[in-house]
């Protein structure tokens, strides 16, 4: 060890181990320089300890103590708020609002494209028939048939009813 | 009543077995605030946010901890980051030491000598890094051993020892730089 490594040892003298501090104490037995900079640290370390031994104090330590206690009563007094506001801040909390959003928003999706979807199959219902006259062409034609028909069965009728008269008239001819 | 006894009630909500917390460990977290500040106000101010804390998080309080180390721990937080983030300069702190709290001295000399010597160290002091700061303060000042200096700023005592060698070079480097140029050696 050089005198580099002891200077450290000097300055943490008391922070030493008994056998740091024993091999320190060897060096600045026959070191000359070690031992003038060890007697400068500890006279400076002195002066130090002086300034430790004056304890800072407050000015009223009652007055203290009561404005502490007064902040502490305001927190005890705004402490629902504070722990609703601290579940609400917490992690968990988070995590189940992250979620639910998550899960509302893969829904509005979803539905989207189910409408989307449906809407493309199904046709829209088709409208009812007015009430007005509508030309049913099948049922037109239908009794047109029957009318066209009844007045073929007439004219045949009537046709083999003079055939009989003028049978009747030559037979009594 | 018994330190357990008087916290278990005051997280209970007990407002004057918390009184007695503050009473009684008050003192030392001013001492500790005051030195890492060098102002009165902010030392009030640095305490009271830290009982306030205390009073939050005390439900979280494990008994394996000494309540006076989780104090320490909670004001020099507290004041690192006020020294962090303002990024005092020793001229503003020679300024505010004029304005100080109540110390004790013994006569007018003493008094005299001794203000001189505080403003130097505080002067001093304000120009370490926060960590070498806070190192000095718990160690040289408020005289704690390494175990809880390193338990207070969650340091390894090499880490400690090293933080603790800057800060003292330096502040033996400025001591002597003074009373140098002011002839006042008198120191025995």
């Amino acid at each position: 060890m050089n005198c580099r490594d002891f200077e450290r040892r000097i300055y943490s003298y008391e922070e030493n181990t008994p056998s740091e501090r024993k091999l320190l104490d060897q060096h600045l037995d026959h070191c000359e320089a070690c031992k003038q900079l060890a007697q400068e640290v500890f006279q400076w370390q002195a002066v130090i300890k002086k300034e430790a031994a004056l304890k800072p104090e407050p000015g009223s330590p009652h007055q203290l103590t009561q404005r502490i206690m007064n902040g502490v009563m305001k927190e005890k007094s705004g402490s629902i708020i504070d722990v609703l506001a601290d579940y609400l801040d917490s992690f968990f909390v988070r995590f189940a609002v992250g979620t639910l959003a998550i899960l509302l928003i893969s829904f509005f999706i979803y539905e989207q494209q189910v409408t989307v979807y449906s809407s493309s199959v199904h046709k829209e219902p088709t409208k009812k028939a007015n009430h007005g006259p509508v030309l049913n062409m099948a049922s037109y034609m239908r009794t047109y048939v029957k009318r066209i028909e009844n007045e073929k069965a007439k004219a045949h009728t009537s046709r083999y009813s003079y055939y009989k008269s003028k049978q009747a008239e030559k037979n009594n001819l | 009543m018994a330190e357990q006894e008087i916290i278990r009630k005051a997280t209970e909500g007990n407002a004057e077995a918390f009184r007695l917390i503050v009473s009684q460990h008050q003192p030392l977290l001013y001492s500790v605030a005051y030195r890492f500040l060098g102002n009165g106000q902010d030392a009030e101010d640095m305490v009271q946010e830290a009982f306030i804390r205390l009073w939050k998080n005390l439900s979280k309080y494990r008994a394996d901890v000494k309540l006076s180390t989780w104090l320490y721990k909670i004001v020099v937080n507290l004041c690192l980051d006020v020294l962090k983030s303002s990024h005092r300069r020793h001229q503003e702190n020679l300024v505010e030491i004029k304005e100080k709290s109540k110390m004790n001295y013994s006569s007018a000399d003493d008094e005299m000598n001794i203000r001189e010597l505080h403003e130097l160290i505080q002067e001093a002091a304000s120009e370490l890094t926060p960590r070498q700061k806070a190192v000095f303060i718990l160690r040289d000042l408020e005289e704690m051993n390494v175990e809880e200096v390193g338990k207070i700023l969650s340091m390894s005592p090499g880490n400690i020892k090293s933080n603790l060698y800057y800060a003292r070079r330096q502040m033996s480097e400025k001591l002597k730089q003074y009373y140098q140029t002011t002839d006042k050696i008198t120191i025995q």
